[in-house]
């Protein structure tokens, strides 16, 4: 019975696993993207400092 | 007037993105943008930010992969009977291969998604770093080695978009002899109100590379065209902003109100490229008042230039 909770267990984590990164690939995030958010992070900062 | 001196600018990094500009050192924890190779505290190498990032999101990969393994390692070992083994052996294995391909398939969005993280995270030490430089940039400044401090700030500038930085960066620039070859900028450094340095700088860059008249630029002409006329020979400023203006088409049809305003100070050769543009697309519309405006002024200054003759 051991032996099948570990499976079920493995099973679980590689499950969540790729819906993480299903939803990563969904968000699409292109690097230009992250490239105007550290602009935008360093700028906006500064604004509200 | 300002005595100004001949430099020549150290060459820039060319990058596709900005955080490619931006080092670390893993040692010490601080973050460069500037072109040192090694770090200044501890000699160590700087790395990019993104292959650092990239190793952290390969070792969480790399442990959630070993955890999956304990797992199955586990169901192995605590198999009683042969088919729980045969079923732990086969199911463990098939769940690996799935990790290994759905790693492989959906891996770089996870790279992109942790360095966004990673960034984020690291926003306020990458903001010290910059802090840091622009202090150097006061000790260069106070030290006399104006040619460094534009260097620093001009790098500093791709990560901080500020008057106040534009403005530093046009008061060293305007300490300089302007050249062609040189690795000059000019719409980095529109600022959001007016600013007479800025015009300064605008009449010297535009005599040596009028290429870098872009549409921020002749957006900021037509804005404070009124202060720029107080300004000595302002009208001859805005003449050749707008001579440069016609190097393509689609700034000719958008400033032709400059253009036409401008033309008596427009110098001869722009003139003529701009009749031959008037005398292409003269029928077409919205071209009316420039082509007439373009007759007018060849009519009375280039009557008998030979250049000129039966262009329009």
């Amino acid at each position: 019975m051991v032996t099948y909770n570990l499976l079920a267990a493995a099973f679980f984590l590689l499950g969540v696993r790729f819906f993480k990164l299903l939803r990563l690939k969904r968000r699409n995030l292109s690097t230009e993207d992250i490239d105007e958010q550290l602009c935008a992070l360093l700028n906006e900062k500064r604004k509200r400092r | 007037m300002r005595k100004k001196i001949g430099v020549l600018f150290r060459k820039t990094r060319k990058t596709a993105h900005t955080f490619e500009r931006l080092q670390t050192c893993k040692h010490c924890h601080t973050y460069h943008v500037l072109w040192e190779t090694h770090c200044g505290e501890c000699g160590r190498e700087y790395q990019p930010i993104r292959s650092i990032a990239a190793a952290v999101t390969h070792r969480y990969a790399q442990s959630r992969f070993l955890l999956l393994a304990l797992f199955v390692s586990l169901a192995v070992l605590f198999a009683k009977t042969l088919p729980q083994l045969l079923a732990a052996c086969g199911i463990g294995l098939l769940l690996l291969v799935l990790f290994f391909l759905i790693q492989k398939k959906y891996g770089s969005y996870e790279r992109d998604g942790q360095f966004l993280a990673y960034i984020t995270q690291e926003q306020s030490a990458i903001r010290q770093a910059l802090v840091r430089h622009l202090e150097d940039v006061g000790a260069d400044v106070k030290a006399g080695r104006i040619k460094e401090a534009y260097e620093k700030t001009r790098e500093i500038g791709h990560f901080i978009q500020s008057d106040t930085i534009k403005i530093r960066k046009i008061m060293f620039l305007n300490h300089f002899i302007l050249r062609k070859d040189m690795e000059l900028e000019l719409d980095t450094l529109v600022t959001s109100t007016y600013d007479k340095d800025f015009v300064e700088y605008l009449r010297e860059v535009v005599k040596v590379q009028p290429s870098l008249v872009k549409k921020s630029v002749l957006e900021y002409v037509r804005r404070y065209k009124p202060y720029i006329l107080l300004q000595e020979n302002g009208g001859q400023l805005i003449g050749q902003v707008a001579g440069a203006a016609l190097r393509m088409k689609p700034y000719v049809e958008q400033y032709q109100d400059l253009i036409i305003e401008f033309l008596d100070y427009i110098p001869r050769d722009r003139l003529l490229r701009l009749a031959k543009l008037a005398r292409t697309h003269g029928q077409e519309v919205g071209w009316e008042l420039l082509y007439a405006a373009t007759k007018k002024q060849v009519d009375t200054h280039y009557t008998f230039d030979p250049d000129f003759a039966g262009i329009l």
